[in-house]
């Protein structure tokens, strides 16, 4: 994608050190272990970033927290094909609560003059609903990032005080260029760079450091009683018809949802034919109202 | 069409007649010579009138006169009026409809509901609406019962639900230096259903610490019962979820249906869809909900009194400074570069183009992602990551349009999820074209350019007339603009203001 | 010139050259065997080397039969010359043989003057594919090696009826001098430089690598020739993926077997791999021949510079280099061989199947690609993207498993999940998801049922056979894919598999056997063929206007089968109008090895130079047998004939009887469950009209 050019950063902090938090995430359709596509991705992101900085100046550590099952060996392994010696994973109940125990490991301080934690937007497995990180964040007293789709730069601002240059994704493949005072958790999107393709080979090198955090961390309370379902489609909207006309209203209740086949215009002049489509494109909000109007107006006169 | 008009007309001058039982032998025989002119002379339909006033007094109908032809030759009668009742007359029948909304006031309210929309580029959002109209369902359908308890007889036109209603109350976190409510925003408010208006001013820019900090202020100041956000990832969503982790709470996110509950405390459960998309989460709801879209019917029946609600915010609400983050501004991103399947609007090229700059220029004019079929990728037309289609991207645009591109099978499985397709064509045949809602049957480089000067000038103008009122791309926040219709024009300009620096 | 001293320096000069020549191929022994362990005969290779070179080999030389002629006099006059001079000047011979041993070599010699004056004319305007450099100057070489030992032989020959003087002459002497010096060169070209690395290397190593040969069953044997076979060995070896010391693919090129570095050595530079690569023809950075150079610059090392043939299109020579030990490739440029240079193959096999030496190309890009993808995580394009959803779902295109058989649903196919034991397994493939091939299916279910052959599918429990995961490099997935699908299929019982699909039919009857698989595999040509010589199909011949045949590399090449569908459309009463390029030599689609998902950009696309051919013949069907094929060829922009797969055309044809009709519902009638009311209902209702 190409953008606006930014002045490179002066200088670049003398260690940095990159965490990244990963998930299990299951396939869409199968429902087989891999790895989750937003931490993926965040993962990619540290590892490109690692790779574009001074060699040995960043240090990258990945954490995974969760029950020691097969299933999540193989997607922590899938993890490991990007090019990862490690991944620290720290065991846990199924239905534990992995804030703790990732607090407790990220609260160690380390050495280092920038310090960044990176993982999904929300999870593929349980309620996913992106609230982790959030927390977490607010424990360790961190800045959170969200909607995150590239570092552009870690520069120090003051002595012991570094931030980060990241790009946010607005809506519509649009972004957004934001400083962060560090230590900051950002959270990626997914319309980050894709993950590299995850090897056999290193996938099967790498290790897997099993961590038990000491005191079973306290079980998630909402888990056991709020029960998952698999989705149910949601309807799809009527449009709603307020009209006090019954014919209206009917005719908005029986009307079919798309008719099969579109509409053709022949044989009309390049003029018409321009025409019919930019009223389309108004109609579906992507060209603005008014250019079509004054249009409209420019081909009266 | 001509006989929708006439049938008015006719309504008009319908009088009794002296009866001719000759005449009115001939009228019913279809068969014979004179029928239609007796029809005519009757003013019983012939000459086209499908209806006409029966003699009883009751409309009458000529089936065979009813409906439009179909694409094969039969007659089609279409109810649901998608063909005939898309005719002029009614759309000025819909303009001139008159208001029947309820008015209603709530002026002593139970307690607080506090929506907090995104107001991306500075209106209400389909999704605001969505998350007012839950608003209103939770403060309403339960003091609906409440009222009812309490056997209220008063057959009154107002809803007079005081004292037993909760008020929803907008939190418009505006930007410091102009915080103001403007009239439009107001109605837009009223109608969505806001019973209150609360304006903070928020620092400008991207500033999430400082809108949460107005939000504490507020929830300080009202402790509403609830807290609803739009569930949008950069604004509401994370807004509602660091509200919630410092209240201390944990919020319903991606919520999508509301049922009253009596087993739970705040008298509703509720649903929400998990981040993977697979699962729903039953659960009682809480206070803080960061709302999926269409999580609730907008409200249409009523009109709500939006007003303001005086409330600032103290010095000591702020964060301390600087600010831990800081706004560096929008990027401008070439249409034509983003991510084929992140583009909302594609213009596809095929083998059916011809002039490759005219093509760009189009695109470049509309504010399209560029997209191109394989075999104009083959020829050398376009780079191989703007393929769509089966051995390229899978794109989900809202709008696809496609010129020159003939709808190879491949092609047609990379657009599946796109949700309107035009075509334009030198072959009316073909498969692109019936795939397109819309089609054209031409030139595809002469439609192309003709579409491109009639947008050109426009922009050229629109752009002009923003910066006169001063709210041109500099002085926009950055905030959400996925709603805007606005937006591609917007974008258009960012680039070519971009390109006259550069 | 005394008569001593001629025989001494010639004896001399003989004795030199070979014992450095015997010092050469050691060192180029080890050299090779630097490489991995791999097991051969050894002295049974030996032995069979000549039935090898003369058989095999040949077999491949007489393609182009002026030159093959010209090969034998000038191989068969240098072995047989070389042979003699040995004999003559090293060994003690009685006088008398000694005579007749010498007029042999000048008969021989003369043989071989004769062959390398051929040679030479051919290297007056050698065409492109031919090396230049060093091999512009090997027929001067040869001519003179066999001139001076025409001469010398002469001399021999003459010196016993010749006064003694004659030698000692200044004529005589300067003669013997001249030829001394013409045989010493001779000998250094023909001795030194094919053990040291000239270019009668080919001759050396080529005898060995035939000897050695990774691939020993693909010579046919007394026992082959006995049995009316011609053998083939075309399944990829597999990895051992349990050892985790094993390396993953080939890094450098000591990671190849040793006989796989022999292999490469033996590469002679005619380029017939080159004219026939589709790869290079459409303009992809492919070479099979500068490929091979390239492995031999990895195992001696130096840049690519000295290399006199045709370069990878789109990239000069003398920007690479290789070192022992050194990456073969590297992923961000510098090394010998770029990556999309491996990703441009389409393994079909074309240049294995032209190259008289028998190099295996393919083994050795797929080595490679496994580097690539299971290292590095580097399969270009969509390949990555490809892998993963075989992974996650078990077929290419991403697709919900259990929709495999939604093309199906009105067909009521049997299952062989219920059925358990049948006589024919209808293998789909991921044709099965495509929407083109759905329609080659129905046409393929449409005969077997009007024929009443008993069979069934597999249904969801079906999955991708592994072709692409393997040809992309993905030999872990592959694996897997290959063990469940064995694992599937020995639940259940049937005679054969028939699929459409000739890579699943290539992978099910050539790659299972490593993972326990051993099945009866017909691609739906040959079991067409056999239907219809068996006369259980009725099929009404009409006589079609112009139709060609495109045969589909992994179905001819890979496996042998040009006959039977030849046949099949000979019995459709279809007159073929073969193209120029057919049978062994038909020139591939560009759909095989991943090519279509990796992409590499070319100036010309390989199916429009195949529907170029077809266009040449001025066909107005081209009848196919394969579903990339298919894909490949109707992706063609205005193509003027029209691709046709063999069971839709045999399905148009077909007869449905009366009887036939009632037979086939009652036959498999028993077999149905009673709601089972598509396609056999509907021939009831027919046969009772």
């Amino acid at each position: 994608m190409s953008l606006e050019p930014r002045a490179p950063a002066a200088v670049e902090p003398a260690s940095i050190c990159l965490d990244v938090l990963l998930s299990l995430g299951r396939h869409g359709l199968t429902q087989r272990p891999r790895r989750a596509d937003l931490d993926a991705r965040a993962l990619e992101m540290a590892l490109t970033f690692q790779h574009k900085g001074k060699p040995g100046n960043t240090t990258l550590s990945c954490w995974h927290a969760g029950p020691a099952e097969q299933d999540t060996e193989i997607a922590l392994r899938a993890y490991l094909g990007m090019g990862l010696p490690s991944i620290r994973w720290m065991h846990m109940a199924p239905a534990g609560d992995a804030l703790a125990p990732l607090h407790e490991a990220l609260r160690a301080p380390v050495d280092a003059d920038a310090r960044l934690v990176l993982c999904g937007m929300h999870a593929e497995q349980g309620e996913g609903s992106g609230l982790l990180p959030i927390a977490l964040a607010e424990r360790l007293g961190w800045r959170w990032v969200p909607g995150v789709v590239a570092i552009e730069a870690i520069e120090p601002i003051s002595s012991g005080v570094a931030q980060a240059v990241v790009l946010q994704a607005l809506p519509r493949g649009q972004r957004r260029r934001i400083a962060v005072r560090l230590p900051a958790i950002l959270g990626v999107e997914a319309a980050a760079p894709a993950p590299r393709q995850s090897a056999f080979g290193p996938a099967r090198r790498g290790q897997l450091l099993q961590l038990d955090s000491g005191a079973e961390p306290p079980t998630d309370p909402a888990g056991a009683t709020w029960p998952f379902m698999p989705a149910t489609p949601r309807p799809k909207r009527l449009k709603i018809v307020t009209s006090a006309n019954a014919r209206e209203r009917f005719k908005a209740a029986a009307a079919k949802a798309e008719s099969g086949s579109g509409r053709v215009l022949e044989q009309v002049s390049a003029t018409e034919g321009a025409t019919a489509i930019l009223d389309f494109l108004d109609a579906e909000g992507v060209v603005s109202r008014a250019a079509v109007t004054n249009a409209r107006q420019g081909n009266g006169r | 069409m001509s006989d929708v008009h006439s049938t008015s007309q006719h309504q008009q001058h319908a009088v009794r007649r002296r009866r001719d039982p000759r005449l009115e032998g001939i009228a019913r025989n279809r068969r014979h010579p004179e029928h239609l002119a007796v029809l005519a002379a009757l003013g019983q339909g012939g000459e086209g009138q499908a209806s006409w006033m029966g003699p009883n007094g009751r409309m009458r109908r000529d089936p065979h006169l009813v409906g439009v032809m179909g694409p094969n030759g039969r007659r089609r009668i279409d109810r649901s009026g998608a063909l005939v009742g898309a005719a002029g007359p009614q759309q000025g029948r819909t303009a001139t409809q008159r208001d029947q909304r309820r008015d209603v006031v709530v002026a002593d309210p139970a307690g607080v509901i506090a929506v907090v929309p995104d107001l991306a580029s500075g209106r209400l959002s389909e999704h605001d609406r969505d998350v007012f109209g839950l608003a209103r369902r939770l403060a309403d359908e339960r003091a609906d019962e409440r009222a009812d308890e309490r056997a209220d007889e008063r057959a009154d036109d107002r809803a007079d639900i005081d004292g037993s209603s909760l008020a929803v109350t907008a939190l418009l976190l505006l930007p410091s230096p102009s915080a103001t409510l403007e009239s439009a925003l107001h109605d837009a408010l009223a109608e969505a259903g806001a019973d209150r208006v609360i304006v903070l001013p928020v620092a400008p820019g991207y500033s999430p610490e400082d809108r949460l900090a107005a939000c504490l202020a507020a929830d300080r100041a009202l402790s509403p019962r609830h807290w609803l956000f739009p569930d949008a990832t950069l604004e509401g969503g994370d807004l509602g979820r660091r509200l919630a982790v410092r209240l201390g709470e944990r919020p319903a996110c991606g919520l999508w249906r509301v049922e009253p509950d009596d087993a739970s405390d705040s008298g509703w459960s509720c649903l929400c869809r998990s981040g993977s998309g697979r699962q729903d989460l039953a659960r009682p709801l809480p206070r803080v909900v960061v709302a999926a879209a269409q999580c609730a019917e907008p409200v249409t029946a009523t009109r709500h009194e939006a007003r303001e609600w005086p409330l600032s915010r103290t010095s000591c609400d702020h964060p301390e400074a600087p600010l831990p983050m800081q706004d560096l501004g929008a990027v401008a991103v070439d249409p034509a570069a983003i991510a084929l399947a992140e583009a909302p609007f594609i213009l596809a090229g095929g083998n059916g183009v011809g002039d490759w700059d005219g093509f760009h220029h189009a695109a470049r004019v509309l504010g399209a992602s560029e997209g191109a079929s394989r075999v104009a990728v083959d020829e050398g037309h376009m780079p191989r990551e703007r393929q769509v289609g089966a051995t390229g991207t899978f794109v989900s645009a809202r709008v696809y349009l496609a010129v020159g591109i003939s709808g190879a099978i491949q092609h047609l499985q990379g657009i599946q999820r796109c949700e309107k397709v035009i075509a334009i064509n030198s072959d009316g045949g073909c498969d692109m074209v019936k795939r397109a809602d819309l089609s054209v049957i031409g030139d595809g480089d002469a439609i192309l350019a003709e579409l491109a000067s009639l947008v050109e000038p426009s922009l050229v103008e629109q752009r002009d007339s923003r910066q006169q009122l001063g709210v041109g791309p500099e002085a926009s926040s950055p905030t959400d603009p996925t709603e805007s219709p606005d937006m591609s024009s917007l974008l258009s300009d960012r680039i070519k203001e971009s390109r006259h620096v550069a | 010139m005394s008569a001593t001293l001629f025989y001494g320096s010639l004896t001399g000069l003989v004795l030199a050259a070979l014992l450095l020549a015997l010092v050469g191929a050691a060192r180029r022994f080890l050299l090779w065997r630097r490489g991995r362990p791999s097991p051969v005969a050894w002295l049974g290779g030996l032995a069979a080397m000549p039935r090898r070179y003369l058989v095999d080999l040949h077999h491949v030389v007489a393609r182009d039969k002026a030159f093959a002629h010209t090969h034998v006099a000038t191989a068969g006059g240098f072995v047989a010359a070389a042979g003699l001079l040995l004999l003559v000047t090293l060994a003690p011979l009685p006088a008398g043989g000694e005579m007749v041993l010498t007029g042999l070599m000048l008969v021989m010699s003369l043989v071989m003057l004769g062959g390398a004056r051929r040679v030479a004319r051919r290297r007056r305007r050698p065409p492109s594919r031919l090396s230049r450099g060093p091999w512009q100057r090997l027929p001067r070489s040869l001519t003179v090696f066999a001139a001076s030992v025409a001469g010398l032989s002469l001399i021999m020959l003459m010196v016993t009826w010749l006064p003694a003087a004659w030698l000692t002459g200044v004529l005589g002497g300067t003669l013997a001098l001249v030829l001394l010096a013409g045989l010493a060169l001779g000998l250094g070209e023909m001795f030194l430089g094919m053990t040291w690395g000239g270019p009668m290397k080919h001759a050396f190593a080529g005898a060995l690598h035939l000897a050695w040969h990774r691939r020993a069953e693909r010579f046919s044997t007394r026992q082959s020739d006995r049995d009316g076979v011609s053998p083939r060995s075309t399944g990829l070896k597999p990895l051992d993926l349990d050892d985790p010391d094993a390396p993953l693919g080939v890094e450098t090129s000591e990671d190849f077997t040793w006989n796989q570095r022999l292999g490469f050595d033996a590469c002679v530079q005619c380029g017939r791999c080159e004219a026939v690569c589709p790869a290079f023809a459409a303009g992809q950075p492919l070479n099979p021949k500068k490929l091979i150079q390239d492995m031999v610059l990895g195992m001696t090392g130096g840049s690519d510079a000295g290399f006199h043939g045709s370069p990878y299109p789109g990239k000069p020579l003398g920007e690479h280099r290789g070192q022992p030990g050194g990456p073969m490739v590297v992923t961000s440029g510098g090394a010998l061989v770029d990556a999309d240079t491996l990703w441009s193959c389409t393994t079909c096999r074309a240049c294995v199947e032209e190259c008289p030496m028998m190099i295996e190309h393919v083994d050795a890009i797929v080595d490679m690609r496994r580097h690539l993808t299971l290292e590095h995580g580097a399969t270009p394009g969509k390949g990555a993207a490809v892998l993963d959803n075989l992974i996650a779902t078990d077929n290419p295109g991403g697709f919900a498993p259990d929709s495999r058989m939604h093309w199906a649903a009105d067909l009521n196919l049997p299952l062989m999940r219920e059925l358990g034991q049948v006589d024919v397994l209808l293998w789909l493939g991921d044709g099965a998801f495509d929407m083109r091939n759905q329609r080659t299916l129905r046409a393929l279910v449409k005969i077997l049922r009007a024929s009443q052959v008993d069979f069934a599918v597999l249904g969801d429990e079906e999955r991708d056979s592994g072709d692409v995961a393997r040809r992309l490099g993905d030999e872990a997935t592959f694996q897997r894919l290959a063990r469940d699908n064995v694992a599937t299929l020995s639940r259940y019982g049937f005679q054969t598999i028939v699929t459409c699909d000739p890579h699943s039919f290539h992978v099910l009857g050539n790659e299972y056997a490593a993972f326990g698989g051993h099945y009866c595999v017909r691609h739906h040509s040959t079991f067409l063929d056999e239907l219809l010589q068996q006369g259980r199909l009725k099929i009404a011949p009409r006589p079609r206007s112009r139709v060609t045949y495109h045969d589909p590399c992994y179905l001819g090449r890979y496996n042998g089968e040009f006959d039977a569908p030849r046949r099949v459309l000979a019995a459709l009463g279809i007159e073929l109008t073969e193209m120029a390029r057919s049978g062994f030599r038909s020139r591939c689609c560009g759909g095989g090895g991943g090519a279509p998902v990796t992409d590499i950009p070319g100036e010309r696309r390989i199916p429009d130079m195949r529907m170029a051919d077809v266009a040449e013949v001025e066909a107005d069907v081209v009848a196919v047998g394969c579903p990339q094929c298919t894909a490949m060829l109707e992706g063609v922009v205005d193509r003027q004939a029209e691709v046709r797969d063999i069971a839709e055309l045999v399905a148009e044809a077909l007869v449905l009887e009366e009887s036939v009709s009632e037979a086939s519902s009652t036959a498999t009638g028993a077999r149905r469950r009673p709601r089972q009311t598509g396609h056999p209902g509907r021939l009831v209702e027919e046969a009772s009209q």
